[in-house]
């Protein structure tokens, strides 16, 4: 795709701004390419992120900066085949998916 | 996913989720999408079958709050701004699109454009508590 999306940052910056994602054991779903991925994994304890696009999951590993590697991980699914363990979680983040 | 199936996969997903933890949610929001080139608006897209759809999740947390599983803490809107760097860039992104329509005025009109556009969506971020 040839465009940049929200290089002005409001839409990270907003989310960040949602919530506390500090430490916690965030569960995305529909992450994408991982634009909003990378803005919250730094302060996360650990991402388990989700898209039913294998194209965009695949570009998302490819992306993913070495130094989140131990604390992402992306995962081809639909919102409806995602199955964690029950409370496992502490936050869960829906960017656009549903 | 189909709106009729949201709140099955919300409940789903909640049982994830810690007691007092949370959920943030974002979600594109009407008005349509406006598309902008050199400080001209050249058109909107046609959100009409898909903004019902968007804001099904929306709606099914809003449901779920009603139900005394969810409280809403916070609500913040947002405009995102994509940017394209001519009219044809911006028409093969929007071709890939499932539920947004083109009005045919738009894309002839974005067929002509060289220059840079932008699209601007409106967006909204809202944070729930699980009870």
């Amino acid at each position: 795709m040839v465009c940049v999306v929200d290089a002005e940052g409001a839409h990270l910056a907003a989310t960040l701004r949602a919530a506390a994602f500090s430490n916690k054991r965030v569960l995305e779903v529909g992450c994408g390419e991982g634009r909003l991925t990378w803005g919250i994994a730094p302060l996360a304890a650990s991402v388990l992120a989700f898209d039913p696009s294998s194209e965009d999951i695949a570009l998302a590993r490819a992306d993913c900066p070495g130094e989140l590697s131990e604390k992402v991980r992306f995962e081809v699914a639909r919102a409806e085949e995602i199955d964690v363990p029950p409370q496992s979680v502490d936050l869960v983040f829906f960017s656009w998916s549903l | 996913m189909e709106p009729e199936g949201v709140v099955d996969v919300l409940r789903q997903l909640l049982r994830a989720l810690v007691p007092g933890g949370v959920v943030v949610d974002l979600t594109m929001a009407p008005p349509d999408e406006i598309v902008e080139s050199d400080g001209e608006i050249l058109g909107h897209l046609d959100g009409s079958v898909f903004f019902p759809r968007a804001l099904a999740a929306g709606a099914g947390l809003d449901g779920l709050a009603t139900e005394g599983l969810l409280r809403l803490e916070r609500e913040e809107p947002v405009t995102v701004i994509v940017r394209y760097p001519t009219g044809n860039d911006a028409l093969d992104d929007f071709a890939e699109r499932t539920y947004t329509r083109i009005p045919a005025a738009l894309a002839r009109r974005l067929e002509t454009v060289s220059s840079e556009c932008l699209l601007y969506s409106n967006c909204l971020v809202r944070t729930f508590r699980k009870l």
